[in-house]
This record gives structure tokens, sequence and C-alpha cells, in this order.
């Protein structure tokens, strides 16, 4: 019997297509974005000078509203340095008795802040992404944590030399270790997007006898390497129980992501020390 | 000059979805795709390899220059050219099939040219969508990211069928 070209054709085909979608299911799988950002690392370069332009226009825009935030923050931060000043000198004129409160104040000395603008802020992805105007050459590095004085933003995942790229705490691919509760009693979670609404997040893992009051702040946990404990992240709103196990909080964010400029870039000195020791246990 | 006016149109879509992707911000459930309207437009009559290696590339092209994963738009569009003849076909009679002159609404007419967007965007998004999350999202949201793709970007390329293909390539 004789095949009809026409199925060779057809055979060619399907083969071509099973070809091409192997090639990019691969491609999804191993490059991901943090690739993506090394592979064409030239091409964002030159990317860069178009956002940081339309960025400025957008900040020229923007301006009344930045005033406010900055005025609100320095507010912020006037109130937070009499306290401090207040603090310093409470614990200078104390005895050793209150050394539990100086340990207290230094307890994160080895958090170090990099201030940083945006220059680059996907908001309409499941994988969105930002671009801070910094790079190799500020001292930025690879699993930096991003904060704001109202959240964590992301992580540092490439750097250039004058750019970073972090991947921002809007995308399916990140999660926070948070904590939810007053006082000393806290219970602890994963806080992640669910790709719906940049206003809100949800608060996972929470055990169901945990009742989460609307209206708690979320806070990091300081379990996480990437950031210093106690950034308030939400609000909770209502919360259910799902698949009989968890109770899942729903947070309202912050921090506005729409309106991102200004960022810190947290190094935590010892984070390799941590690293080398999570490893160690487990090889162990 | 007709593989011209493609390559133009190509190149024009992939600039308008890197406005899309970069500066315009909907909902996070909607991925605005406008670049497989070229592939959708081109004609049954092209060399069907061709037609892949040209959407893998198409979809490339926008993975990298975009905000996309790269491979994500790349096995989305791929998908769409190789189930575009199948589906035209479906779409279209035999006898109409021979006498049609391009894959556009002013061939197809409105109704067969909506449903023939509809299906190759189904295919689009079941890859694209596939890829990008599968089991992360709950069933009910993944429809609703679904149906809501489908009916926006049909919309869309219908919309752009008249605006643009009929006005300044298919007169």
């Amino acid at each position: 019997m004789r095949i009809p070209p026409s199925l060779y054709h057809l055979i060619g085909r399907v083969l071509l297509f099973i070809a091409i979608e192997a090639i990019c299911v691969a491609m999804v799988i191993n490059s991901g974005t943090i690739q993506q950002y090394k592979v064409v690392g030239e091409l964002r370069n030159l990317q860069s000078i178009f956002w940081r332009a339309g960025n400025s226009m957008r900040e020229y825009s923007m301006l009344r509203q930045i005033n406010k935030e900055v005025s609100l923050q320095n507010m912020h931060l006037l109130d937070e340095n009499t306290r401090l000043r207040e603090q310093i000198e409470t614990l200078t004129s104390s005895s050793v008795t209150d050394s539990l409160a100086a340990t207290y104040s230094q307890e994160h000395p080895h958090f170090e802040y990099n201030w940083a603008k945006v220059i680059k802020n996907t908001l309409n992805s499941q994988h969105n992404f930002i671009i801070l105007n910094k790079g190799s050459k500020d001292g930025i590095m690879v699993d930096m944590g991003v904060i704001t004085p109202t959240g964590v933003i992301g992580i540092v995942r490439a750097v250039g030399r004058h750019n970073a790229y972090v991947l921002s705490f809007l995308n399916n691919k990140q999660q926070i270790s948070a904590k939810i509760g007053k006082g000393d009693s806290f219970t602890f979670g994963q806080l992640a997007w669910d790709g719906k609404d940049m206003r809100y997040a949800y608060l996972n893992e929470i055990p169901q006898h945990v009742d989460a009051i609307p209206g708690d702040t979320i806070y990091t946990s300081g379990y996480s390497s990437f950031f210093p404990p106690d950034i308030p992240l939400g609000i909770a709103q209502e919360s259910k129980v799902v698949n009989g196990m968890h109770r899942s909080v729903k947070v309202k964010l912050l921090q506005d992501f729409s309106r991102l400029n200004n960022v810190f870039v947290v190094k935590n000195n010892y984070h390799k020390e941590t690293d080398s020791l999570s490893t160690f246990t487990a090889v162990e | 000059m007709n593989n011209l006016k493609y390559i133009t149109l190509g190149v024009f879509l992939i600039l308008i979805q890197i406005l899309i992707s970069g500066y315009i911000n909907i909902w996070p459930v909607l991925y605005i795709a406008v670049f497989p309207f070229v592939i959708i437009i081109l004609p049954q009559q092209i060399n069907k390899f061709l037609l892949l290696v040209l959407a893998a590339l198409l979809g490339l092209a926008v993975d990298f220059i975009s905000d996309g994963i790269p491979g994500l738009n790349a096995a989305a569009a791929t998908a769409l050219a190789f189930f575009k003849d199948p589906i035209l076909r479906l779409t279209v009679s035999k006898t109409s099939l021979d006498n049609l002159s391009g894959v556009t609404e002013y061939a197809l007419g409105s109704s067969k040219f909506i449903l023939y967007t509809v299906l190759l965007y189904s295919v689009f998004f079941l890859f694209y969508m596939g890829l990008d999350s599968i089991g992360y999202y709950t069933f009910g949201y993944t429809v609703l990211r679904f149906s809501v793709n489908i009916v926006v970007n049909t919309i869309i390329t219908v919309l752009f069928g008249k605006a643009l293909a009929k006005q300044l390539f298919f007169k």
C-alpha cells in the first residue's frame, strides 16, 4: 500500500510541532524570568533608558502625591528619631539591669539598608518584576530583600552593573514568611499573592483553631534571611478554612504597588552563614 | 508585496504587545494578546511548516522583548498555528475554503470569523495558562481567567480586524 504524501506531510508537521513545544516547555521550566534577564541583559540595559524616561514622566505627574508621601515618611522618621533618642538616653543612663532592652534595640544590627529607585514595575501579569536603578556597582547583590516602610516588595534575583532585577511579591512564585497576632502570641504562616488583585494577598497555613481577627496587623516573621522581622505587611480581613486543614486569611496590603517609587534594598550580613548552616543541617 | 504587509503587521503587533505588556495595567487576570492576530489572518495557503516556525519566532520575540517568561508565548503561538488549519476546516465548508482569499472577517463573515477566533484563542490560552500555572490556581479561577481572556481577546481581534486589516491591508 502506498502512503499518500499528505500523510508524510501531516506526520512532519506533528513532529515539528512536538519538537517546538518541547523546546518551549524546556525553556519555561529551565529558564524562568531570572535567566531571561541574564540572556537579554544587554537588551534590558537598552530598555532601561526608555524605562527611566517613562518613569521620569510618571514621577512628574505624581509629584503632588510623592510630596505628600515624603512628608508623611518624614513625620514618621521624626517620630522614630525622637523615640530612639529617648531610648538612647534611657539606656545610657540606666544600669546593667537594662541590658535586655539594650539587646532588643540592637537585635538586628546585621541588616543594612540601601536606598534605590524603581525604574520599571510591572503589575499586569502573574509574574511581575521590578527593575531598580542600582546594581552591582552600588553594592546590590542577588538574594537581597527589597522593602518599604509599609511592606515587602520582593527579592533581588539578578544584578547588572547599573540595574537590579527584583522578583516582585506580586508573583505566583513568591511567598513571604509572616506572622499574625498581638503581644507575644503570634501565629506564623506564608503570605502569598493570589494573582487576582494587587491590593490583597493571603496568609496561608495558619492552624484552623487560630482566630484571625479582622483588623490584626500582619508582620514579617523574621524566619526568612531576606527580610528583617516586624515589617508591617497588611491588615487581616476575613478568613476561611481551606481543605479542612488550615486557615487562609485575606490580607489588605499596606503597600500600594501601583505607587512604588523608592525602596530599600536589605542586606543581611549573616545571609551566607545562615545558608551554609541550612546546607550543613540538610547534609547531616 | 503580500509578504511585506504581513511582516509589517507582525512587527507592528509586537510593538503594540510591548506597549500593552509594559504600560497597560487593567487586571492581572487579563492578558491582552494582540500578536496572534497576524497568525490568525495569515492566508491558509501558507506553508504549514513555515507557519509553525514563524509563530514560534513571533512568540519568542514577544517573550524576550516584553515581560514574559521565555517559551510561554512561543508555545502558545505555535499551538495556535498548528491548530489554525484544522479549526479553519471545522469552521468553513470545503467549497468555501477553496475560494477563500484570506482568513479575515471580511472573507469569512462575522459569525464564522468570531467562532474561528474563539477556537484559536482557546487553543492559545490552553497552552499559555497550562504552562504558566497549571495546578497552581483553583478550577474556578482558571475557568474565569480562561473565559475572560478568550472573550476580551476575541473582541479585540474582531475590532482590530475591522479597524486595521480591512482598512489598511485588505481593501
